[in-house]
């Protein structure tokens, strides 16, 4: 076996070198990478200056802010807007962590990863959508409250809403998730539970 | 040790383990190339330097490992992207790197990347530090992994 064993290393050795990756092309690719980070900044930055720009803009030219309703709808919009940015920056600042873990670390948490971050990103969605819901009720609050009718149909509105998004859509989407991912964490389970 | 220096050091020895997993040369060179990117971002921030080796193989075996989630979802045939050769004595060559590569993907995921790092001469605790095994549970299936290998070559002869 020793014998056949060193032949196979030397077949394995005897790889043509002109298959081997340019360095050229791995400086290339990684000025290419750089540009398109640093395009993506700007194109956060450019966001945040216009939409403060606007919001700033709104408040002066709207004057909303003898309305104590409409005030609360601008400040739940303002919030859930910067959270939004954070995580859209959060998502480029992002680094996978293929440099710190062994290879079945790496599987064990990717296997977890996977779905946890999935269901964390529904679950941002769905709590921005309520709060949306929540700023425009609020907004429209004040103009409603003079007829019991229409508080009514705004407050089922705003109801029916929610129930759409926390009870069909959030549902939907987990199980949609879970379908895509089950092949995937089948095989991970496999290749955890083959390690021994 | 600089950038260019450790890509000249060990692309090679990344390439031919990920040509080793994956049967596929496009593969192995697109995360060959994705390896030493990783490398590039993270070298200034590296602070132990004395196993740098390890951590290259640790990048490359992981990024291996994170195609499945692309093999999952869209299923591919993996081919040899040689050139056809004429000359007879290269063609035999070629042919025994080919069957090579094809007796390695037929074997586990991890048993690919534990035989691919044990042929580009890592010593088993290396081996066993960079898969997360202990050095006894490599050391076994390093055993098994030849015997299975060698008896597969003979079988294509």
């Amino acid at each position: 076996m020793s014998d056949n064993f060193d032949q196979i290393k030397m077949t394995w050795l005897s790889v043509d070198e002109s298959l081997f990756p340019d360095f050229e092309k791995v400086q290339n690719e990684i000025a290419h990478l750089r540009t398109q980070k640093r395009n993506r900044i700007l194109l956060w930055y450019s966001g945040v200056i216009l939409f403060s720009m606007l919001i700033i803009g709104y408040v002066i030219y709207t004057d909303e802010l003898y309305d104590i309703y409409k005030s609360i709808s601008e400040f739940i919009l303002l919030f859930t807007s910067i959270y939004l940015f954070r995580n859209a920056w959060k998502s480029i600042n992002q680094h996978r962590k293929e440099y710190l873990l062994s290879n079945v670390d790496f599987i064990k948490t990717t296997r977890e990863d996977q779905l946890k971050s999935a269901r964390r990103q529904i679950l941002i969605n769905s709590v921005c959508a309520s709060l949306i819901m929540l700023s425009l009720f609020f907004y429209f609050l004040n103009d409603q409250l003079s007829s019991q009718k229409d508080f009514l149909i705004l407050l089922s509105v705003f109801i029916i809403g929610n129930i759409i998004v926390w009870l069909l859509l959030k549902p939907l989407f987990e199980k949609k998730i879970i379908a895509n991912n089950k092949q995937l964490l089948t095989k991970m389970e496999k290749l955890f539970t083959n390690l021994i | 040790m600089d950038f260019e220096s450790l890509y000249k050091m060990y692309s090679p020895k990344i390439f031919r383990v990920c040509l080793g997993y994956f049967n596929d040369v496009g593969k192995a060179k697109d995360i060959t190339q994705e390896t030493f990117i990783t490398v590039f971002e993270n070298l200034p921030s590296l602070k132990n330097t004395s196993n740098i080796s390890g951590w290259i193989y640790r990048i490359a075996t992981n990024k291996c490992l994170r195609q499945i989630e692309n093999e999952t979802r869209n299923k591919h045939t993996y081919d040899f992207d040689f050139t056809a050769i004429e000359d007879k004595d290269t063609s035999a060559k070629e042919g025994s790197f080919i069957k090579l590569w094809q007796c390695i993907n037929e074997l586990a995921e991890l048993d690919r990347i534990i035989i691919g790092l044990y042929l580009e001469d890592l010593n088993q605790d290396k081996i066993a530090e960079i898969v997360g095994l202990s050095y006894n549970n490599v050391r076994v299936k390093i055993h098994r992994i030849k015997e299975v290998l060698s008896k597969k070559m003979k079988n294509y002869e």
